[in-house]
């Protein structure tokens, strides 16, 4: 058996020593530092959150988009709080009594002694006011936060909206306080981390009365707050504008992009709302009025609405004629107005002798695409099955059926039909005329406006287009686009745009026609079964090196020509020559007419 | 056989019920003075109530039998830490909690129970010498790297009190100072000292061969041990700024109190600080701590309590306290230096290594001397998990210093 004496002599020291060393340290502190102590005795350090300014946006041109313009929080500390007419002062705050309270319990459970905001984000007009009265009562304080300031009314869908950060918000990022404000659409949210920065810390000392009296230590401790990232973007601020004067009073989108380098010049979702309206007193109220309208402004239909496609898409099945081999550059079939099949009509838009595939587009013959397309999908005996998933994966080379990668929120991805999405209407027995009307643009098929606008611009471009988006430059980094390639004939490519440069020349959009520009274009109109169809237009110009691909969507304007395309046609003249012919201005008076939405 | 019972050691039994009964009344009178009831105090003396059942139903089992039941015990232990990491719950970015019957708790502090047991009982079976020591505190070493799996840094280096403890049966003392040593070393590089450093291992060697000129033997080992300890200092600033990628040495830096942690660990340390020199020599009075009433100090309640103490009852309550902690540990060594088993020694010297490396940890960060690393202090911050382990360590602690004469292994 071992032996084992006594206890272990080193432990006991080590002990000892380090109990020592504790209390003298603890007699240090409590007895001698009596520096340490004075300033304890008049003062506290308190932390105080130093938020940094969000990042601004710049236009394309180098000009300030959105910025930032001082604001205040106004800060309370519960326990010294003294009010004797609460319902003052809650309608000095902007809120009902109700509000108030409920935000002043969300403020004591915080603290009871440590400020904390109770209106965030206060205007300084309506502060001014405000400031007079409130800092006679005692628990009040401000803070100097900011708010954004927009340079072009017309940002709505683009910029995005900010709100209050919600409970879950800061559950999920640790990065967010109470009161604090959040990106919830476009590019707020998008770059919401870039342009958020990071927060400061400063210890400042207190005295007794909550007033700062000073840095604690000459702000050895403090942390600088880190501005956010400034966004440069590829919008052009006047086109916007006008693009937005264009369809005002009308729903609908317009979207513009420069082909080659997927960046875009214009983007409206119609109707708009005011993004200044989101920083005043009563914003609560009036976002809930927008969640109310009708019209659904806070919806974007720049990439969010879906609509069949239309006849926009013959040229692209044109080119799926060429790739599939069912037609030639001299293919042609009679058109009497209609495409018969068995017991199966599809209307045409009048009588077409023998079009060539050009005139197909130029005219936009139904009968034509229903027979190429019946013709490729019964190429082989009961081959119709492959052929869809050929033509579903030509599609989605052009950007349609996924997502574009477009740098804002809320992009759907549209739908294009593949053999399982009639499977599950129809079981397997569904046959080439089920699904005709894919032909010329209708049925399941549904696009976005920025997809159309990607499938234009890859046909100007002549087989490829870069992933749309805002961001050329987010401080000095340049993010990095991707850029799709489709493997396509010149020549196809070429003929097709021949017959888009007849659309506008004599074509169904002659109303495009623009003195001294040679453009390319496409109508469309998307059927709707719940009541005028949509009018469509996509096109591109100038012909020989195109600048900018548009698509233009207007909601219930009936034939493409009717609105969508004149729409178009002035977008395009705006871009390039800055100004409109004279000889188009009655055309301008007509097109600046609000639709009536009320029948 | 004739069983030679000795009286229990009542007076570590007293001096365990007034830490307990005065960590309550200091969370009361926290709660006192900041005016809010958030039902703190009660919980903790409900926690106590349960301590002292399950202390009581300790004290009626066989020395014996608890001895035998260590290895299962341990296993248990770590089978809980293992099922904390899989599928614990989160709270503070450490992943050691299990919920078992809605109550949630840290098996680390289960661990270091069933560690003192294990060590105590493995050692005691073996001659004592280095060797068995060094194997012995591998017992420490797993529950201190699952610790660590848990992100756990506090709790893992506690586990240091075995190698302490161990120096009972030989663990060689100068590892121990070499450790220290190194963790010293290690965070004046982090701090980025680096230089000043070198030049004092300079004058350490200067001033060494100027003493031992005369004997010439020790010189190259003079040498030998300054170059050794230079290339150790140079890795770990090698490894330091150039294998750790910079988030990483943030977070180390951090942790030595080095850089400004923007999450405000410089702020907890500024305002424990002020409360305590706040309190003076008489302090403020119960309920009347003026950091205390406002909640300045982040943690009052729980790593941070010491500040409350500090600040209500000055510089003769916290002294005190410090003194009740010394008598503690001191009191435990010195009633079982002559008992008969060398386990109870050694399982009376690792409990109180716990106790030792728990003040040293959590006092030295209240006081501003080491990093802040969140570890409760024994028997008075405010948790259950803590309360129970530590009183089932002292209770484990009294059934044995019964057993004056008996031999148990």
């Amino acid at each position: 058996m071992n032996k084992l004496e006594g206890y272990s002599k080193f432990f006991v020291g080590f002990s000892i020593i380090v109990l020592l060393v504790l209390w003298v340290r603890l007699a240090y502190i409590q007895l001698y530092a009596s520096a340490l102590k004075e300033r304890a005795e008049q003062y506290i350090v308190e932390k105080k959150v130093v938020k940094p300014p969000r990042g601004l946006i710049y236009d394309r041109y180098g000009n300030i988009l959105v910025a930032n313009e001082p604001a205040y929080d106004i800060m309370v500390v519960p326990a010294r709080l003294k009010i004797e007419d609460t319902g003052f002062v809650a309608s000095l705050l902007g809120l009902t009594i109700e509000e108030f309270k409920q935000r002043l319990e969300r403020a004591r459970q915080y603290s009871r002694v440590i400020a904390s905001p109770i209106v965030s984000a206060v205007h300084p007009d309506h502060f001014q006011r405000v400031q007079t009265y409130l800092s006679l009562i005692p628990g009040f304080s401000f803070r100097k936060g900011f708010i954004r300031k927009y340079y072009n009314k017309h940002l709505a869908h683009v910029v995005g909206y900010m709100t209050e950060v919600s409970r879950e918000d800061i559950e999920q990022d640790s990065f967010y306080m109470p009161a604090d404000f959040i990106g919830r659409t476009g590019l707020e949210h998008f770059y919401e981390k870039e342009l958020r920065g990071q927060k400061g810390m400063r210890y400042v000392l207190v005295d007794a009365f909550g007033r700062e009296r000073g840095s604690y230590a000459d702000g050895k401790y403090d942390v600088q707050p880190v501005p956010g990232k400034s966004l440069h973007i590829s919008l052009d601020p006047d086109l916007q504008s006008f693009a937005s004067m264009l369809m005002a009073g009308k729903r609908g989108a317009i979207v513009a992009i420069e082909p080659a380098t997927g960046e875009i010049l214009a983007f409206v979702s119609s109707p708009e709302f005011y993004l200044d309206s989101f920083w005043h007193r009563n914003r609560s109220s009036y976002y809930l009025n927008l969640l109310k309208r009708p019209d659904k402004p806070l919806f974007n239909r720049g990439v969010s609405a879906a609509y069949p496609p239309g006849s926009t898409i013959k040229p692209l099945q044109t080119l799926f004629g060429f790739k599939m081999k069912t037609i030639s550059y001299y293919s042609s079939w009679y058109c009497p107005g209609a495409w018969i099949r068995g017991s199966l009509t599809v209307k045409c838009h009048g009588s077409h002798f023998l079009p060539s595939p050009q005139e197909a587009i130029q005219y936009s013959c139904n009968s034509f695409y229903c027979e190429l397309f019946y013709k490729a999908l019964s190429r082989y005996p009961k081959g119709h099955r492959l052929a869809l998933m050929q033509w579903n994966n030509f599609l989605k080379e052009f950007g349609f059926g996924r997502l574009t990668g477009i740098d804002i929120r809320g992009e759907k991805p549209g739908l294009v039909p593949d053999t399982s999405t009639y499977d599950k209407m129809y079981g397997k027995w569904w046959k080439p005329t089920t699904i005709i009307s894919l032909a010329i643009g209708q049925g399941e098929w549904l696009a976005t406006p920025v997809q159309l606008a990607v499938y234009v611009s890859a046909i100007a471009n002549g087989g490829w287009f870069v992933q749309p988006h805002f961001v050329r430059q987010i401080d000095n980094e340049k993010p990095q686009w991707e850029k799709y390639k489709i493997d396509i004939p010149k020549a196809d490519l070429e003929h097709v745009i021949t017959g888009m440069k007849k659309v506008i020349e004599s074509g169904t959009a002659r109303i495009a026609k623009i003195p001294d520009v040679e453009w390319a274009g496409k109508t469309g109109t998307a059927q709707n079964p719940h009541g005028e169809d949509h009018s469509l237009f996509m096109g591109f110009a100038p012909l020989d090196s195109p600048r900018i691909a548009v698509a233009v969507m207007v909601e219930n304007g009936g034939f493409g020509s009717q609105w969508a395309a004149p729409i178009a046609s002035f977008v395009v003249e705006y871009y390039l020559k800055r100004t409109i012919d004279s000889s188009r201005l009655w055309l301008l008076n007509r097109v600046k007419q609000p639709i009536n939405y009320e029948q | 056989m004739v069983v030679n019972r000795q009286r229990m050691d009542w007076i570590v039994f007293a001096i365990y019920l007034i830490l307990a009964i005065w960590s309550i009344l200091t969370l009361y009178f926290i709660e006192v003075s900041s005016g809010e009831f958030t039902g703190v105090w009660q919980r903790q003396a409900i926690w106590l109530a349960i301590s002292l059942v399950i202390g009581f139903i300790v004290l009626m089992i066989d020395s014996q039998l608890i001895l035998s039941f260590a290895p299962l015990f341990y296993a248990v232990a770590l089978l809980l830490m293992i099922a904390a990491i899989i599928q614990g719950q989160v709270v503070r970015n450490i992943h050691a909690w299990v919920v078992i019957g809605g109550f949630r708790f840290q098996p680390v502090e289960l661990a270091k129970v069933a560690t003192a047991l294990m060590v105590a009982r493995w050692t005691a079976r073996r001659k004592p010498s280095a060797i068995t020591a060094i194997k012995g505190s591998i017992w420490a070493v797993i529950p201190a790297v699952l610790a660590l799996a848990q992100k756990d840094w506090g709790s893992a280096m506690t586990f240091a009190a075995i190698p302490l403890a161990l120096t009972y049966v030989g663990f060689p003392v100068f590892l121990i100072i070499a450790g220290i040593g190194l963790y010293i070393v290690l965070l004046v590089v982090i701090a980025g000292y680096i230089k000043l450093l070198l030049i004092l291992y300079g004058i350490a060697l200067v001033v060494l061969l100027i003493v031992f000129r005369k004997q010439r033997e020790y010189i190259k080992y003079i040498i030998g041990v300054v170059l050794v300890v230079t290339g150790m200092t140079l890795s770990m600033e090698w490894a330091f700024t150039r294998v750790l990628k910079p988030y990483q040495q943030q977070r180390l830096k951090v942790l030595v109190g080095q850089e400004r942690d923007p999450r405000g660990a410089a702020y907890n340390v500024i305002q424990a600080e002020n409360a305590i020199a706040y309190g003076g020599f008489t302090g403020t009075g119960l309920g009347k701590g003026f950091f205390t009433s406002f909640k300045f100090v982040p943690e009052q309640k729980t790593d941070f309590i010491f500040c409350a103490v500090a600040e209500e009852t000055g510089f003769i309550g916290s002294t005190v306290l410090l003194f009740l902690y010394g008598l503690l540990i001191t009191r435990m060594l010195l009633y079982v230096s002559r008992h008969r088993s060398p386990v109870i020694k050694i399982y009376a010297h690792s409990v109180a290594g716990f106790f030792i490396i728990h003040l040293l940890i959590n006092l030295g960060m209240v006081l501003g001397l080491l990093p802040v690393i969140g570890i409760p202090l024994p028997l008075f911050s405010y948790g259950g998990s803590q309360m129970l382990s530590f009183s089932l360590m002292v209770f484990i602690y009294l059934n044995f210093s019964r057993e004056r004469y008996t031999l148990l292994h």
